[in-house]
């Protein structure tokens, strides 16, 4: 019962700050900021495995929100408007990748970074980093879907921000599970070699 | 052990694996004051004070001037 009111509580308190923002009124935008920022930092640092990339895309993603504030309606939901234009941000710039020889090659020179947090310590460094190395192999697609499910997104909610239908979604999840584990597998039993990072 | 459970152990396992270090605070706060900056309608085009329009007219309005030979009549006047 409880818990009901905090949902709906909450769910007042965002619908406020949206009319807020669409009102473009003073204060709403260090609000929504203050909220979300570090999630967003979160999923583009997962999702690039750069620092600086993440730092790029996370300034193109709030630029982009501060542009666009003044368009949400008033049913729009903020954390997932805000992961569309994140993982919007990342796939254009994948994009534009293609045609920069001269990031591409620092990207295959640079080494991922290696999880050297307490968790990952807990969790065995040597298990971790090959964890790691099996996420960063997989495809952007595999990439952003496992990490918007590990943002605790349910499957509507990453068709929202995905642009799918919600039985793509499992299925895209599912066999980004599957790669994963199959991947894990394939470096366990052969030999360690550079992660190669591939973009859907 | 489930198929729903094999998956959340390994969800959580992924989520231990990838670090997520803490934004550097001045990025944080620069992409802050840029993006309110857009947010409140602040003027991003470059406002030219009458210094910085003079530079540019001068050259305009010297091109002008020896394009129509102004400069060699004014020498054949008083040169």
């Amino acid at each position: 019962m409880n818990e009901d009111l905090d949902i709906d509580d909450v769910r007042a308190r965002e619908i406020e700050l949206v009319r807020a923002l669409s009102q473009g009124e003073r204060g709403a935008f260090d609000k929504l900021y203050s909220l979300h920022h570090e999630r967003i930092w979160s999923f583009l640092l997962r999702l690039t495995g750069r620092k600086d990339e993440a730092e790029d895309l996370f300034q193109e993603t709030w630029l982009s929100a501060a542009k666009a504030a003044s368009q949400l309606q008033a049913e729009s939901r903020l954390l997932p408007w805000l992961f569309t234009i994140a993982r919007n941000k990342h796939r254009s710039a994948r994009r534009f990748l293609l045609f920069d020889l001269r990031k591409r090659a620092l990207q295959a020179l640079e080494p991922l970074e290696e999880a050297e947090d307490a968790e990952a310590r807990i969790l065995g460094a040597e298990e971790a980093a090959g964890l790691q190395r099996a996420f960063y192999a997989l495809p952007d697609a595999s990439r952003e879907v496992l990490l918007l499910s590990l943002e605790g997104f349910d499957a509507p909610h990453i068709a929202g921000v995905l642009g799918l239908r919600e039985d793509a979604v499992r299925k895209r999840l599912s066999r980004a599970r599957t790669e994963l584990r199959t991947t894990i597998e394939s470096q366990a039993s052969g030999p360690r070699a550079a992660p190669a990072r591939k973009s859907s | 052990m489930t198929e729903q459970e094999d998956v959340n152990v390994s969800e959580r396992s992924l989520n231990e694996a990838l670090p997520v270090t803490p934004i550097d605070p001045s990025v944080r706060m620069r992409v802050q004051r840029k993006a309110r900056g857009i947010y409140e309608g602040e003027k991003t085009a470059i406002e030219w004070s009458w210094q910085d329009r003079l530079v540019p007219i001068t050259l305009l309005l010297a091109g002008f001037m020896y394009g129509i030979g102004a400069f060699e009549r004014l020498i054949a006047i008083f040169g």
